[in-house]
């Protein structure tokens, strides 16, 4: 079957009335629940389950997908407007995006994080229906041993990201690695630094964690301001970005969608790290990697497009080879099986009006989330205009009820306010979040890749040198390490 | 006259009302339980196989007893930090929980929880039992599970073993069959079975344990192919599988989806909700996602019958994690 007739299969099943219909309910939900901080795709996504049995399953699967993809858009929003991410892959975004907003430019951050997700999300389908196949089975050359060589490098574009003093960016990127290693022992099942806490047998919830290093963080240091200070006022008629914006965040938004891509299709966190390491190399391309983190359209425009061509991408897996590469394609696997259908290398053969629907109507999803984010910009901009004193505790009610409903567990709660008032202190001090996050994502993924090759190598670190893409992997890492000792000694001088 | 009589009427009316209005809904908890919607916690996230028998059962349940049966997912420890907590919960029947039998019959072995599996705990049914199975890629030298035992037998410390995870079934019965015949395994733990089946898929494993289900589009597709299942009928779409009991090992060992609630619930309350729980895994959209999902329903197993089967399956299982040295004790020294 040729491209050309897929596509145009793909079209005659995603156009019609009722699927065209449940794309629409399924970006809205996905927008919605993306706004909501905490609240997260996954939980929506198993809540609307059991009302898709008497669905057809292209349906059905047609918006699960939108909420997955509609979610990334919103994410960014509370990211960008209050310092909350929304969605954990929308951490960095809240970096620059805020600033932004605090600068009075909400409105271009907003539209610039919109238009970024909608250029990443439509390349990362392209990418999906030309190169499934044969990127998927690529994909699966990465054994534990390159994913350990992949993370190492991962953790040196970790110190790209820090503002300031880079020892204590590496102090932090050590703690979340710390952080990262509690909960149950993955070769033993004996539990680590759990204190006889049950609910830490499973070890520290990323949500709770940023939510409260970064929003409950946020929501103190505010308090210490007078609170009829802190309003920022937004010229209206700027709620788009400039051409100055266009200008700056072009290439920005090309890299990011590359490296979301790439990163999307491999197994673990993949929307999350493309995030952070887009902006990383935003930081170390740019003119004046210094005003990162201060306000500049870039550090909006890279992450967000990276982190929703690593949502279609993540696709990919779970369409091509049966594999759903994180929990969200979980769902869509129990989808598929709910309504007979078990994924497989098969699938595209034996289901190619569900394969082609779905990929077709995911470009009728993105073009719906443009025209329904770039009215709401206007509406978001305003909901700053609410009083701080209003405003706060609603945001912070949202939080707690979007942090019980991850894993309904009060305890998550408790540990929100903890990392709360700990991001307070490193606030306080001059200590980054950012970095303690990203650790904490990658640590549990480096720890069990560099456990799983030791087993299979019996013991010996040979195995990260012989094989060749983690012998690259690991010559990349060392090259990156040496320019980033020798230069910011550099510029000390 | 007539006005005072009939405003006597009135309030005799009213306080019968009142009164009647009050034993309702005493009577009503007595007699037909359940009168609200009802909460299933499942002790895993969202997709897993646990969650999808759940939420295909539900449906009907719900239509067996007549109220809202509520889904909700508390992951955490193959479902140990959920019955943790479940223990604790009011033994009314309102909230019970679907459950892999891993933290009654594996995870009291492994560590120190906060329950007693046969004290704390009230067994409810049976759903059915995953089926495990051994399996290789399609173009693997290796023919038969023979062929993989000499092969290993000869190569010392090369046979690469997948599971899903610490603990699981096929990794204790790979443990036990590698003692048995007398040849070393490399035993790599994963993160479930999506994770080990791109391990072997590309070549970094040699051989895979894990459920059915993982494997079956595989063989399917000429990629995979099964050496050994834990069902005595071997497998539909594999007939070359040969079942472990004809390759000669006594191992039974099997994962069950079960239900549970605290201790203490009242027996009509348990008969009822088994009886729900077994009409609803007659239900077509049931059916067609067990067979999908490759569980084997089997007879109906409630209540007490269950709970000694499951204290057969963790004699068991607590001898396997001895012999994989993992039991609690041995770690802390």
């Amino acid at each position: 079957m040729d491209a050309l007739h897929s596509i145009v299969l793909g079209l005659q099943v995603a156009l019609q009335p009722t699927n065209l219909f449940f794309c629409f309910v399924g970006v809205f939900v996905g927008t919605l629940i993306g706004v909501l901080p905490g609240i997260g795709p996954v939980g929506a996504m198993s809540l609307l389950l059991p009302t898709t049995f008497h669905l057809s399953p292209v349906g059905a699967i047609i918006m699960l997908a939108g909420i997955y993809y509609g979610a990334q858009y919103g994410g960014s929003t509370t990211s960008i407007l209050v310092n909350i991410p929304g969605e954990a892959s929308s951490i960095v975004t809240a970096l620059d995006g805020y600033q932004m907003a605090r600068q009075g430019r909400a409105g271009p951050a907003l539209g610039m994080a919109a238009l970024g997700s909608f250029v990443g999300g439509t390349v990362g389908i392209v990418g999906l229906m030309l190169l499934a196949a044969p990127l998927a089975e690529a994909a699966l050359s990465f054994g534990p041993p390159e994913y350990f060589a992949l993370m190492c490098v991962s953790l040196v574009v970790l110190t790209f990201l820090s503002q300031g003093s880079m020892y204590k960016s590496l102090m932090m990127g050590l703690l979340g690695l710390l952080l990262s290693g509690v909960g149950l022992d993955m070769f033993t099942s004996a539990p680590r630094f759990t204190f006889g806490v049950n609910e830490l047998t499973d070890g520290i919830g990323l949500i709770p964690l940023v939510m409260g290093l970064f929003g409950i963080a946020e929501i103190l240091l505010n308090l210490e301001q007078p609170m009829t200070r802190r309003i920022y006022v937004t010229r209206l008629g700027e709620l788009l970005p400039t051409a100055g914006d266009w200008l700056a965040a072009k290439w920005p938004i090309v890299r990011g969608t590359v490296i979301g891509f790439f990163l999307g299709i491999l197994p673990g966190g993949g929307a999350v790290l493309s995030s952070f390491v887009a902006y990383a190399v935003e930081k170390r391309l740019s003119k004046y990697p210094e005003r990162f983190g201060t306000g500049v359209i870039e550090g909006v425009a890279a992450p967000e497009s990276a982190n929703n061509a690593a949502a279609q991408a993540s696709f990919i897996p779970l369409l091509s080879l049966g594999i759903p590469p994180n929990v969200v394609m979980a769902v869509l696997f129990g989808g598929l099986l709910i309504h007979g259908i078990t994924p497989g290398p098969l699938l595209i053969q034996q289901h190619p009006n569900l394969f082609w629907g779905v990929v077709v109507s995911m470009f009728v999803g993105n073009v719906m989330l443009l025209a329904l984010n770039l009215p709401l910009i206007g509406m978001w901009v305003r909901l700053l205009r609410v009083p701080y004193d209003v405003l706060f505790p609603l945001i912070l009610l949202f939080c707690v009820v979007g942090v019980y409903s991850v894993n309904n567990s009060r305890v998550d709660v408790y540990l929100m306010v903890a990392f709360g008032f700990v991001g307070y202190l490193m606030q306080k001090l001059g200590y980054a979040p950012a970095p303690l996050a990203l650790a904490y994502v990658l640590g549990p993924i480096l720890e069990t890749a560099l456990r799983q090759s030791l087993s299979l190598s019996g013991g010996s670190f040979a195995i990260f040198f012989t094989r060749p893409i983690a012998a690259a992997a690991m010559a990349v890492m060392a090259a990156l390490l040496v320019v980033q000792i020798t230069s910011p000694w550099r510029q000390h001088r | 006259m007539t006005k005072t009589l009939s405003r006597i009427a009135a309030v005799a009316l009213i306080a019968l009302l009142v009164t009647a209005g009050a034993a309702a809904p005493r009577a009503a908890a007595q007699e037909v339980f359940p009168t609200k919607p009802i909460t299933v916690w499942v002790g895993f996230p969202p997709g897993g196989a646990t969650d999808i028998l759940m939420r295909a059962l539900a449906e009907g349940v719900e239509k067996n007893l007549g109220q809202k049966v509520v889904v909700i997912n508390k992951p955490g420890a193959a479902g140990a930090v959920a019955t943790a907590e479940l223990a604790k919960a009011k033994p009314d029947g309102y909230t019970i929980i679907c459950n892999t039998d891993t933290p009654v019959t594996r995870s009291p072995h492994l560590r120190d929880v906060e329950y007693d599996p046969f004290r704390d705990l009230t067994f409810i049914n049976r759903v059915g039992q995953f089926k495990i199975v051994f399996a290789i890629r399609a173009d693997s030298p290796h023919r038969t599970w023979r062929d993989v035992v000499e092969w290993a037998k000869k190569n010392p410390g090369q046979l690469t073993f997948g599971h899903p995870g610490v603990a699981t079934t096929p990794n204790l019965v790979m443990t036990r069959i590698a003692a048995k015949e007398g040849f070393t395994v490399r035993s790599v733990p994963f993160a479930g079975d999506g994770p080990s089946v791109s391990a072997l898929l590309g070549g970094h494993i040699v051989i895979l344990g894990g459920s059915s289900v993982a494997t079956s589009s595989y063989v399917q597709a000429k990629r995979m192919r099964i050496l050994l299942v834990n069902d005595k009928d071997g497998l539909d779409y594999a007939p070359e599988a040969v079942s472990f009991e004809k390759a000669g090992y006594d191992v039974e060992n099997t994962t069950a989806v079960i239900t549970f609630g605290p201790k203490g619930m009242p027996r009509p309350v348990v008969d009822r909700l088994a009886k729900a729980f077994n009409e609803a895994a007659k239900t077509e959209t049931f059916v067609s996602v067990a067979r999908k999902s490759e569980v084997t329903v089997g007879e109906p197993l409630m209540g007490q019958a269950l709970a000694d089967w499951l204290k057969k399956v963790g004699a068991n299982y607590e001898e396997l994690i001895k012999e994989a040295g993992l039991y609690k004790s041995e770690k802390k020294q």
